[in-house]
């Protein structure tokens, strides 16, 4: 299975992404939207970890683009909780929404598990 | 001398009556003959002394000589010569004697009728005097009466104040002359009205009308025209009338040169009457012009003063005109309603001395509209002096102050700075709150991905442990400094007291680093139903104060407790306490004891009305040796 990690917070790549390792998944990370949207097109991920605030294109615009053509899963993250959630982020074409900062990093990571199951 | 003898009685009779005799001598032969005679001298020549010659006289005949002819000697014959002489002489002495008294009589007779009719001539002069007299004298007395009717007119038009009392006056002046209408006054002060005043049926009354026609220039008889307008108003007709036209002087400077009136006195008059009724109405026309004048004056100085009057009581703001020394000249009924009447800032402010940010001793010393903030009885009036000039080229003495009550809009504003500064703390936090969550995030999930990894008995595994432990408080913080600085619109929620109190105090460590801090939380699993954020900002606000007031380290004590259905919070210090008269007003708006630019006085009245819309209550008491203590008291709620 193969996971894109989309966020402009490199602590936030790297435990996410060794987490994901650590289960086995095939990670790759995008520093901002515009690479992420890159690898997105070309590497076809299974799940995509995408941020909502980041420089270039934001999460929501990153999720315009793709559109209809990725079959990926997406869970988005934002730290401005008020501004998004869960309803907010369906209707973008996310699958799930994960507030931060995150209480347990192995929780995230269970429900991406339970996503793509 | 001439002597005539005549032989005989009845010779000498007729001779009598031709002639004049000095004296007449009789000798008597026999019978009455001689007396007969005698008498007929007496009467022809009465001053002519009769001498009666007889040889023998009775005493009868003596008599009757005497008595009926006057003899003026009998003697008796025969006689001498010289005897006869003697008495003849005594008789022409008598005759000359009696001559000189009737010429002398004859003169004074004269002189006396001289006299009588110079007397005559002198009565008529003095009769004709005195008619003449007597006419000027009726003359003046009836000028001086008419001049003392009219006097007294105008002494009686001099003392009267109304319309009403002044035609009254008149009405009563024009009844000598019967056959008189009441008199009608039609007056115009610019403007297209004309106002009529007038007695119908007794009553005196105003009427007005908009329709124009022209007032005489002259007292006259008026044109059928004019008598058209005056039946046409009063709806009755007018046969004859007079008119006068009235000067109104006074009225028309005031009013801007437009006034006139005229005054119409109905009549029956005929034309010999006319005349005396013309004099007595232009006798009249000045004072009566004159007091018409002033009385209209009043009226309209009246009405304008009772305008102006309405005009200020109708404000909603107090308006007071003050002198020099601060005395209430005049106010309007929003500030005499509220306020005694001496100097401003004792009967408005009830001070004794004048108001802080008073603008008054500037207007007066600039001559130019001031203003300035005052507080009275915990509301900000914004007053505005302006000064009033009654002459050119003086220094104002007076100024007319205007208290606009801007508490609420003060407070309004304030509120509205603290909310915005509440919302720029809110963004900031916001945005602070993302950039740290982002790498705290990655730092507690990769501390937990390295947890997961390192040994569990080794220093390593209990580092990051205590990294893990110090990024999840951050995250805490930082979730709580968010909530303190939402917006207003929150929803109310159940929670704790206990809670509200442990999300506050991290927030308020710097300032409460210098003194000891107790804290007993009692009411965990009691709910209230509030704004967490604002309670939170309640709390903060109490905490501040408190440590603020604490000038020497002390105790904090913050202690939460369920008593009889309610949650109190009580937040102690060991400072100083509150005085009494400070104590009265802390929960006044925009009371404080910081000093200028060190709070807005809002912090107590706002946390008051948070507590309050929250259905709570918020009080203070001192406490011993010293502090103070606030206490909160909330409803206790349950989720259903």
């Amino acid at each position: 299975m193969k996971v894109l990690i989309v966020d402009d917070e490199v602590l936030v790549r790297r435990s996410l992404g060794r987490a994901l390792k650590g289960k086995g998944f095939e990670v790759m990370e995008a520093v901002d939207g515009t690479e992420g949207l890159q690898v997105w097109k070309t590497w076809q991920p299974d799940l995509v970890f995408l941020d909502v605030l980041m420089p270039g294109l934001t999460g929501p615009e990153v999720l315009k683009e793709v559109g209809s053509d990725s079959k990926a899963k997406v869970i988005l993250m934002s730290a401005f909780s008020g501004e998004h959630n869960m309803q907010t982020a369906q209707q973008m074409g996310a699958d799930l929404f994960v507030p931060k900062p995150f209480e347990d990093i192995f929780a995230i990571v269970k429900m991406a598990e339970d996503l793509l199951s | 001398m001439e002597i005539i003898f005549k032989a005989s009685c009845a010779e000498a009779l007729a001779l009598l009556k031709t002639r004049k005799f000095s004296s007449i001598l009789v000798q008597d032969v026999a019978g009455p003959e001689a007396l007969e005679f005698l008498v007929q001298a007496r009467l022809y020549q009465p001053i002519a002394p009769r001498i009666l010659i007889a040889e023998d006289l009775s005493e009868q005949e003596v008599r009757e000589g005497i008595n009926k002819a006057q003899v003026f000697r009998f003697m008796r014959w025969p006689l001498s010569e010289r005897e006869v002489w003697a008495q003849l002489e005594s008789a022409l002495q008598k005759h000359s004697m009696y001559l000189s008294r009737s010429l002398l009589l004859r003169e004074s007779s004269y002189q006396n009728k001289q006299l009588e009719a110079l007397t005559h001539s002198l009565e008529g002069m003095v009769e004709e005097r005195t008619q003449y007299i007597e006419m000027s004298h009726r003359e003046e007395s009836e000028k001086l009466n008419r001049e003392r009717q009219l006097i007294r007119f105008i002494k009686d038009l001099a003392s009267q104040t109304s319309f009403e009392d002044i035609l009254g006056i008149l009405r009563k002046e024009l009844r000598k002359f019967h056959k008189m209408g009441d008199p009608v006054l039609a007056f115009r002060l610019g403007g297209g009205k004309t106002f009529f005043l007038s007695f119908q049926l007794g009553h005196f009354t105003q009427t007005e009308t908009l329709n124009h026609f022209e007032f005489p220039k002259s007292a006259q008889v008026p044109s059928a025209e004019l008598i058209r307008h005056f039946a046409n108003h009063f709806g009755r007709p007018f046969i004859k009338a007079y008119v006068v036209p009235l000067e109104l002087r006074l009225t028309s400077h005031f009013v801007g040169g437009e006034g006139e009136a005229i005054l119409c006195i109905e009549n029956s008059l005929s034309d010999k009457e006319m005349g005396p009724f013309i004099d007595f109405m232009s006798d009249r026309m000045r004072p009566l012009s004159m007091a018409l004048d002033r009385v209209l004056l009043e009226n309209q100085l009246s009405i304008f003063s009772y305008r102006w009057e309405k005009t200020f009581d109708g404000m909603r703001d107090p308006i007071a005109i003050v002198d020099v020394d601060y005395n209430v000249v005049r106010s309007n009924r929003k500030f005499t309603e509220k306020f005694l009447q001496h100097r401003c800032y004792e009967s408005f402010a009830r001070r004794k001395a004048p108001c802080e940010g008073c603008p008054v001793p500037q207007a007066l010393k600039e001559g130019q509209p001031q203003n300035g903030q005052i507080q009275v009885d915990g509301r900000i009036y914004q007053v505005h002096s302006y000064p009033v000039l009654l002459e050119h080229d003086s220094r104002p003495t007076n100024v007319v102050n205007q208290y606009v009550d801007i508490t609420q809009a003060r407070e309004l504003y304030l509120r509205m700075l603290q909310s915005e500064k509440m919302g720029a703390i809110g963004m900031l936090a916001g945005n602070i709150a993302h950039e740290l969550n982002n790498p705290l995030t990655g730092l507690r999930s990769l501390t937990q991905v390295l947890l997961h990894e390192a040994p569990k008995d080794g220093n390593l595994y209990a580092d990051l442990k205590e990294i893990e432990k110090a990024t999840a408080r951050s995250q805490r913080i930082i979730k709580n400094l968010l909530d303190f600085s939402k917006g207003e619109d929150q929803p109310s929620e159940y929670i704790t007291a206990d809670e509200v109190i442990e999300r506050t105090l991290p927030m308020l460590k710097s300032a409460l680093r210098l003194h000891r801090l107790e804290v007993h939380l009692e009411t965990l699993g009691t709910h209230i139903f509030v704004e967490p954020h604002l309670l939170q900002q309640v709390v903060f606000n109490l905490i501040n104060n408190a440590c603020q007031a604490m000038k020497e380290p002390g105790r904090l004590t913050v202690t939460t407790r369920k008593d009889q259905g309610s949650v109190l919070i009580e937040i102690e210090d060991t400072g100083p306490g509150i005085p009494p008269e400070v104590e009265r007003r802390i929960f006044e708006p925009f009371f404080t004891t910081k000093k200028e630019g060190h709070g807005t006085g809002l912090g107590l009245s706002m946390s008051k009305s948070i507590i309050e819309k929250f259905g709570g209550t918020i009080r203070f008491h001192n406490v011993k040796p010293h502090g103070s203590c606030f206490t909160i008291v909330l409803p206790e709620k349950h989720p259903e």
